[in-house]
């Protein structure tokens, strides 16, 4: 435990220390990149997961998914990312790191299937760093670079609970709350010292609550009699999110006076999320996930307006997992479980009439410390965006590190 | 255990891996921003034209710090001093000046030139007068010079003038009356002397002031005889100096300007960005000022550099002194960096212009004659060059 202790910690500094950019200016529009899932484990199940329950792990793509916890769990995940950006003539590799989120869940009544979790999780992300040297002219007289920068991103605070509907479905539903930061900076900087540089900073920040419901069914396994099929599920969750209040400000900043120039407030509209999805267990060893996102970004708007850039997201993904788990007597390497995962999405972005698809293959396993704790490391290669029409293409290389606690917590004692 | 350790291995190593690939941002991705552009464009007054006015004005300025004093004539320009003396006298000698036992033979003080305005070979002479009113070198500025009260009666004589040392005698009764005053203040005054350049002098000459470190500041040597006693010599110390110069007139042309230390002129300009979006950043302004070389006036040693300062209150020519901007000369023009000014301008939407001195005001005479705006040579009025950034619209 030592060893897992001191591993995240050094990777959290040396993620503070490297210059960070964890995609391109395609995440300009929008909020940004989406995650529709934060966890290793997820990862390696190409975000999949909608329909499944879940007794170890706590995911955030369903919330019905906590209903079966064996265990208290506090969970917490780190992402590695390196992108590659392309366009017709230039490429370079760009690598940051971040935390993808905490999440705290425990079973309150495993008779009732209730479950109760609470987490912080991103909801977006924005990074880039566009830099551009210019030459000068002859009245210029100096030389100097343009860094067009966007940071930040959506953060979702959750708290949520689970119950077994009579019919033998079972819900989940969250309240959440809404808060992040969005920096566009522009800054100009000239290779004559004696020159001022010139930053151009516009920042939103956003607020608000939203909730997430989400159902499962109970096992139709059932209905094919068949021995080899030991779990179908399928669910279905709706995320929805309020206006969010964004105060907005724009500052203009030379390193003599920093001023703010204008400054007000407006109001984001984020569309809704729908995630639905079939889980299939086959011989209590392998799971297989096939889930469909929609969201209808092209109904974003901000300040009232919608983003010409930004069209209705569809992603389908498929999620293998081996798992021997359950079985008493198994050794070490029999426990662990093997993800696979593909995916493909129509992400939110369009430019300039190009619709930017992303391709994703993912491979993980989670490691088996000890009963209801692990280690989890999924990769991921996704392919997004095309270099035609001077477009960027981006090529993620993306290690999600993951540990995963879990303790009986909450026992009542008989006497 | 062993199977988890080789895990972390793999995940560390890889990990550090693509941390340590990373690449220096690039301008990938510069096609896809659209919004935030920023321009970074230029303006010059040499070719874009906005209302820019400019003046020169007098401003009395005391003197007083001053590392030289001037005593001369040139032109309509007049420069003359005061000096007062002080005295440390030994009590076994204050008895011998009152009673009269002690003779003062010969005073003779001495000038250490280190400035001459302008031409070396000119005529020059100045007479010295003993000052019957109050003054300090603090407070007395040629607007002060009305108010002074001297004798009419030059107490100077065997003057003596070299390159590294002028010496004159002074008249003995009147320093004997310094002497006296010095021990007992009852008796007479000490209002020092003043130094007044006669008409015929055709320059103006600097001796070294006094100052916290000048050891050539002037001096007075009293020889002192007791008759059939002794002969010695005694020092007056120079306690307080102050030079005043006076001219009447501005000799420039109507569309110059001019600086000139110590008497002093100074001039004002006024450039119109009103029209100037607040958005934009002023990323370099440079102020350039062109030297007329015909009206330029300079003596021996000299600062060249003008110093410019922001105008708070253009009525009263009130500006921030604490904070001044220097321009350096090159060539025909002077040059300077006045970004803060102009950003100070743009920001606080007020702008009262800017005022020209001489970086070394109370120092020497220099003359800089400048082009003013209204010069009829576009390319040589005062011109404001401008580096700016601003959003694209």
């Amino acid at each position: 435990m030592k060893i897992l202790k001191n591993m995240f910690l050094v990777t959290l500094a040396t993620a503070s220390f490297v210059y960070s950019q964890s995609s391109s200016a395609y995440t300009r529009y929008g909020i940004g990149d989406l995650n529709y899932t934060y966890s290793a484990r997820s990862l390696g199940f190409a975000q999949t997961g909608a329909a499944m329950f879940h007794k170890d792990f706590v995911e955030i793509l369903n919330p019905a998914s906590w209903s079966k916890l064996r265990f208290t769990k506090i969970e917490f995940s780190l992402l590695l990312n390196g992108v590659k950006l392309s366009d017709n003539t230039n490429s370079g590799f760009h690598t940051d790191a971040e935390f993808k989120g905490f999440t705290f869940a425990f079973p309150i009544s495993r008779k009732n299937n209730i479950g109760l979790a609470i987490g912080i999780v991103p909801y977006s992300r924005i990074s880039y760093q566009v830099v551009e040297l210019t030459e000068a002219e002859d009245s210029l007289n100096s030389n100097f670079t343009t860094t067009y920068e966007g940071d930040g991103g959506l953060s979702r605070l959750f708290m949520g609970a689970t119950y077994h509907l009579p019919i033998g479905f079972t819900l989940g539903a969250t309240i959440e709350y809404y808060f992040g930061k969005q920096t566009y900076s522009s800054l100009v900087e000239f290779s004559n010292s004696s020159f001022l540089p010139a930053e151009y900073e516009l920042d939103y920040r956003s607020t608000g609550f939203g909730t997430t419901i989400g159902i499962i069914t109970n096992n139709f396994a059932g209905l094919f009699n068949s021995e080899t099929i030991s779990n179908l599920n399928f669910g279905v969750s709706v995320n929805v999110i309020s206006e969010l209040s964004t105060d907005t400000s724009l500052t203009i900043n030379p390193s003599t006076v920093a001023d703010t120039i204008t400054s007000g407030v407006t109001n984001m509209e984020i569309p809704i999320r729908v995630a639905a999805g079939i889980t299939l267990v086959l011989s209590n060893k392998y799971n297989f996930n096939l889930d469909y996102i929609y969201q209808p970004w092209g109904k974003y708007t901000f300040g009232g307006l919608n983003s010409r850039n930004l069209r209705d997201v569809h992603r389908i993904g498929v999620g293998f997992e081996y798992a021997l788990v359950d079985e008493p007597g198994s050794t070490t390497w029999e426990q662990i479980r093997w993800r696979l995962g593909l995916s493909y999405e129509l992400t939110q972005y369009v430019i300039n009439g190009t619709d930017i698809t992303q391709f994703g293959t993912y491979a993980g396993l989670s490691f088996p410390l000890s009963v209801g704790n692990s280690f989890d490391v999924d990769l991921e290669y996704s392919l997004r965006g095309t270099t035609d029409n001077n477009l960027v293409q981006e090529n993620f290389f993306r290690i999600n590190v993951g540990i995963s606690f879990g303790e009986l917590w909450f026992q009542r004692v008989q006497k | 255990m062993k199977l988890l350790h080789s895990l972390l291995v793999i995940v560390i190593i890889l990990s550090f891996n693509l941390i340590s690939c990373s690449d220096e941002p690039s301008s990938i991705g510069i096609g896809l921003l659209e919004g935030d552009f920023v321009i970074v464009s230029t303006f010059d007054t040499k070719d874009d034209s906005i209302f820019q006015s400019s003046s020169d004005f007098k401003e009395v300025v005391t003197l007083g710090l001053a590392s030289r004093i001037l005593i001369g004539k040139r032109g309509d320009v007049e420069a003359s001093t005061l000096m007062k003396f002080i005295f440390t006298i030994n009590d076994s000698l204050q008895q011998g000046f009152l009673d009269g036992t002690i003779l003062i033979t010969e005073s003779v003080i001495e000038l250490s030139p280190i400035y001459t305005y302008t031409d070396e070979s000119e005529a020059y002479d100045f007479t010295v007068h003993d000052v019957t009113s109050g003054w300090t070198s603090s407070g007395f500025t040629s607007d002060s010079l009305s108010n002074l009260t001297f004798e009419p009666l030059d107490i100077s004589s065997n003057k003596d003038f070299t390159d590294s040392l002028y010496t004159f005698n002074l008249d003995t009764s009147l320093v004997r009356s310094w002497i006296i005053f010095s021990f007992d203040p009852s008796q007479g005054s000490n209002n020092g002397i003043y130094y007044k350049p006669t008409i015929s002098s055709g320059k103006v000459v600097g001796f070294q002031a006094l100052t916290i470190t000048s050891t050539t500041a002037a001096k007075l040597n009293i020889v002192i005889e007791k008759p059939g006693s002794y002969i010695d010599t005694i020092r007056g110390f120079i306690f307080e100096d102050v030079s005043v110069a006076e001219t009447d007139t501005l000799s420039l042309p109507q569309d110059q300007i001019e600086v000139q230390s110590s008497v002093t002129f100074q001039s004002r300009l006024f450039f119109d960005l009103s029209n100037v979006d607040s958005l934009v950043v002023v990323n370099n302004a440079e102020l350039i000022l062109t030297i007329d070389t015909l009206n330029t006036i300079t003596g021996s040693s000299f600062n060249s550099n003008i110093n410019a300062y922001r105008i708070t209150d253009s009525s009263s020519i009130d500006f921030d002194e604490s904070f001044g901007l220097t321009l350096v000369k090159e060539g025909n023009v002077y040059i300077g960096d006045i970004t803060p000014f102009v950003n100070s301008w743009l920001n606080d939407k007020n702008n009262q212009g800017l005022l020209l001195r001489s970086q070394s005001f109370i120092e020497g005479l220099e003359l800089f004659a400048l082009k003013g705006s209204s010069f009829p040579v576009q390319s040589e009025k005062p011109r404001l060059k401008i580096v700016f950034t601003r959003l694209e619209e």
